[in-house]
């Protein structure tokens, strides 16, 4: 599986010219991407007749072609593991579970931003093209096995988000954040392809496995120092303190549903990159990493929690939340046991639910009022019962009250952490939990315990509630679709758990990392 | 080929002159108050990069240089990625008149 | 030593020269349009190099992609965004620029240090010199397809984006209900994300 490139090429040296068309590539496990893309291709063709028509065809044929993605996922499920483009991507268990979310993600954002499109008078069409794209590109970034494809999909999101935050280009916000977030993206993609180019150097291949391989062989300091590079970057993508800057910004600048695609789907596909690259491929430098991990981890979750207080936007404080969570999920990264791998994508999961019903809702609540102040949420309970319970449901899950699906997942990663020994981490995040739970509760007090007079303007004011012009009704399934998880998740979670656990155990490469740090701990 | 063999200068010195345009590269992106010359700088360290690929494709990897193809990856996605920051600081600078990397960059808590 | 190798050394040492120089000059010079073309320098200088390393298809591309395109269209983004600023003095900027210096420096430093130090597993295989062109073509439908076809889709997203984003008017009312639409940001702004001191 290593070399197969490198053979081929080798043997392709002799052969006959028309042989290069009779390849194995095993091309079929990439057909979830190939039918995002024919979505894609679709809603640009649909957009060309014309706004109207767009906006009544183009949601139809993304519900379609993520659907049938997150279908063809579920086949691939069990099919046998074999390595498709000659090594270049991979469609294993952790791939496919991790590309399910992502997809899913891009499926519930955009149920919630039709309307919120419309509302700006953006073009729909090019709009969920983009998007799409950053799925394509996150989905074959979950299962890149090599570096070039890694980079290549790394730059497919990256660019296509950098797009998304400055959509709304009369904005001076939206172009704000979108030029931050360029910059900033571009050199931590220049800074990435350094680390490569000196992988490349020591290892001479470009193949994940190859470099772990060699890096097993022969640990010198370049390689470490490649590690720095290469952590400091996917650090920044899963938006790790202190490579946090650029979040609260662009999070605040960007348009709201697209703040919802890049808090998970964009999360979700750092973490595969982050699992593959760490756990795969610098198994040799497994304490150093783990110890760098654990410093960002309690980094965030410090910083993101106790920041998160003093906000008073909820877009920031929803931005410094997510810093927050992704310190919580580093816990499961940094054990690296059977358990932490499985407590990740198990919170991956329950992450996806809880923060899109979040922002369902906060979106909800700006179209109708176009504020997303914290204080103007006073009073809403009276007003808008749904809005008020969802949000609540959905902010309690995130901190961590018991019955919710936000609970078990963080209970998973703090019992893994526990039976790993990672004393440090576990006490951080129950104490960074506590701490949230006071900011999440005091916007849901703000919402319900408030006596009519007591009310904000913007509540007073409040418009009444309808749900017939187009876009909203999407809004609407999406907002009960996560709370409705969000809350029962947690009690009927048996299934997701095995489901968490089959993610890591059919996973080869986790396989033999966790045997690997099982014969230290023996030896 | 103007030289047929490639040993007369040493891979280290490929590198070591990477190596220095990238600091040069981190040096302007950390320091340029204009956002345009921002963007020069990322170029520079992308330069850097592509001439480590490509020194080693050469020196460690003659038969497969499987470091150039990385470059012409490199350099395509380069020119996406210029277009895009063009793009994005053409919408700015109808928004705010100025591409002064100061007025934008206020950190808040 | 023969001619040919001590050709090889001056070259690279002209090139070399060159891209640290004209580098120095983009990061420093005062005035941008001398920057954005001394950039153009660095690329053909760069461009030597592949050259130098027996890489002429590679240098083709740096040529048409970087000089052809990048460059000129960083000339554009300077002649469109032109307005003479005087830039609003900062206090702490010299010790900014010390200080960011020397880590820098310091970066060097460790970066030449591991470049030299590292035992390089020298000489590798052997070139295969003028068939690079072959090879890479062959890369590009074998082991590296999925980035080549991933790249495609990048530029046609990036293209149309870009298109997006730098179009001046498209219509602006909400399509379902009539309203004017400002293309703007639904919710107001509390604070400016930007705090502008000239008004």
């Amino acid at each position: 599986m290593l070399e197969i490139g490198a053979s081929f090429i080798t043997a392709q040296a002799s052969a006959a010219p028309g042989e290069l068309l009779n390849l194995a590539l095993n091309a079929g496990t990439v057909a979830p991407e190939g039918v995002v893309l024919v979505a894609m291709i679709a809603t640009l063709l649909v957009d060309l007749a014309g706004e109207k028509v767009a906006a009544r065809w183009v949601p139809p044929i993304c519900y379609l072609g993520l659907g049938t993605s997150l279908i063809l996922l579920a086949f691939q499920w069990n099919a046998p593991l074999e390595p498709s483009f000659l090594g270049a991507f991979l469609s294993d268990k952790l791939a496919i579970a991790f590309r399910a979310v992502v997809a899913l993600s891009t499926l519930l954002s955009l149920l919630i931003s039709w309307r919120y499109a419309e509302q700006g008078g953006h073009p729909v069409g090019e709009y969920a093209a983009i998007l799409l794209a950053a799925t394509l590109g996150a989905m074959l970034l979950c299962g890149a096995t090599d570096l070039v494809s890694v980079f290549v999909s790394l730059e497919t999101l990256s660019v296509a988000s950098y797009l998304l935050s400055g959509y709304m280009k009369r904005d001076a916000r939206s172009s704000e954040a979108a030029l931050k977030y360029l910059l900033v993206g571009s050199a931590a993609a220049a800074v990435f392809l350094y680390g490569a180019s000196l992988l490349y150097g020591i290892s001479g291949t470009t193949s994940l496995q190859g470099i772990g391989d060699a890096l097993l062989n022969s640990p010198t300091p370049l390689a470490a120092l490649s590690l720095v590079f290469v952590l400091a970057t996917v650090a920044f993508k899963i938006a790790a303190v202190p490579f946090h800057q650029w979040t609260p910004d662009v999070y605040e600048g960007s348009p709201t549903p697209v703040v919802a695609f890049l808090s998970v789907g964009s999360k979700a596909a750092g973490f595969a990159l982050a699992v593959r690259i760490l756990v795969g491929c610098f198994g040799a430098f497994d304490s150093q990493w783990k110890l760098l991990f654990t410093v960002l981890a309690v980094l965030s979750m410090t910083l993101g929690n106790v920041v998160a207080l003093a906000q008073t936007s909820m877009k920031r404080m929803l931005a410094y939340s997510s810093i927050g969570q992704a310190g919580f999920v580093m816990i499961g990264l940094v054990c690296g046991t059977e358990d932490g791998f499985a407590a990740m994508v198990l919170y991956m999961a329950a992450y996806l639910f809880m923060n899109l019903g979040a922002f369902a809702c906060i979106i909800l609540f700006s179209i109708r009022t176009g504020s997303d102040r914290i204080s103007d949420y006073a009073g809403l309970y009276q007003k808008d019962p749904l809005i008020t319970l969802g949000l609540s449901l959905c902010l309690l899950s995130l901190g961590g009250i018991p019955p919710m699906f936000g609970f078990f997942g963080k209970i998973y990663l703090f019992f893994a952490g526990w039976a790993d020994k990672q004393y440090l981490l576990v006490i951080v995040g129950l104490v960074t939990s506590v701490i949230s739970i006071y900011y999440y509760i005091s916007v849901i007090k703000m919402m319900v315990v408030k006596e009519p007079y007591e009310a904000s303007e913007v509540v007073k004011s409040y418009p009444l509630i309808q749900w017939k012009t187009i876009g909203l009704p999407p809004l609407r399934i999406a907002l009960m679709t996560c709370v409705f998880v969000t809350a029962v998740g947690g009690i009927l979670s048996n299934p997701i758990f095995q489901w968490a656990n089959n993610t890591v155990l059919g996973t080869p490469f986790l396989q033999e990392a966790i045997a690997l740090s099982g014969d230290k701990l023996l030896g | 080929m103007l030289i047929e063999s490639s040993e007369a200068v040493s891979l280290p010195a490929y590198l070591i002159l990477a190596s220095l345009l990238f600091c040069i590269g981190v040096w302007g992106l950390i320091n340029s108050r204009n956002a345009v010359r921002v963007l020069m700088s990322i170029e520079l360290m992308l330069n850097a990069v592509n001439l480590n690929l490509m020194s080693f494709s050469s020196y460690l990897d003659g038969e497969l240089i499987r470091g150039q193809v990385f470059t012409v990856f490199v350099i395509t996605v380069a020119a996406a990625e210029a277009a895009v920051g063009l793009a994005i600081l053409l919408s700015l600078y109808r928004n705010r008149v100025t591409v002064d990397m100061e007025s934008f960059n206020l950190l808040r808590w | 030593m023969n001619i040919a190798a001590s050709t090889e050394i001056i070259c690279f040492l002209i090139l070399g020269s060159i891209v640290i120089l004209g580098s120095l000059g983009v990061v420093l010079l005062k005035n941008i349009v001398y920057s954005a073309f001394l950039l153009g320098g660095v690329f053909m200088a760069v461009a030597g190099l592949y050259l130098l390393l027996n890489a002429s298809f590679v240098a083709a591309a740096q040529v048409l992609v970087y000089v052809g395109a990048v460059n000129v269209l960083i000339l554009f983004a300077i002649m469109l965004v032109n307005k003479k600023e005087t830039l609003k003095p900062i206090k702490g900027l010299q010790i900014r620029k010390i200080l960011s210096g020397s880590i820098c420096l310091g970066l060097l430093i460790l970066l030449i240090r591991v470049d030299i130090t590292t035992p390089w597993p020298l000489p590798g295989p052997v070139s295969i010199g003028e068939q690079a062109t072959e090879r890479i073509g062959e890369h590009l439908f074998t082991d590296y397809l999925l980035p080549f076809e991933l790249a495609s889709v990048l530029l046609l997203m990036a293209m149309i984006g870009a298109i997006v984003l730098a179009r001046r008017d498209v219509f602006s009312t909400d399509i379902e209900t009539g309203n004017n639409a400002g293309q703007e940001l639904i919710e107001k702004s509390n604070a400016p994300l930007i705090i502008d001191k000239t008004s």
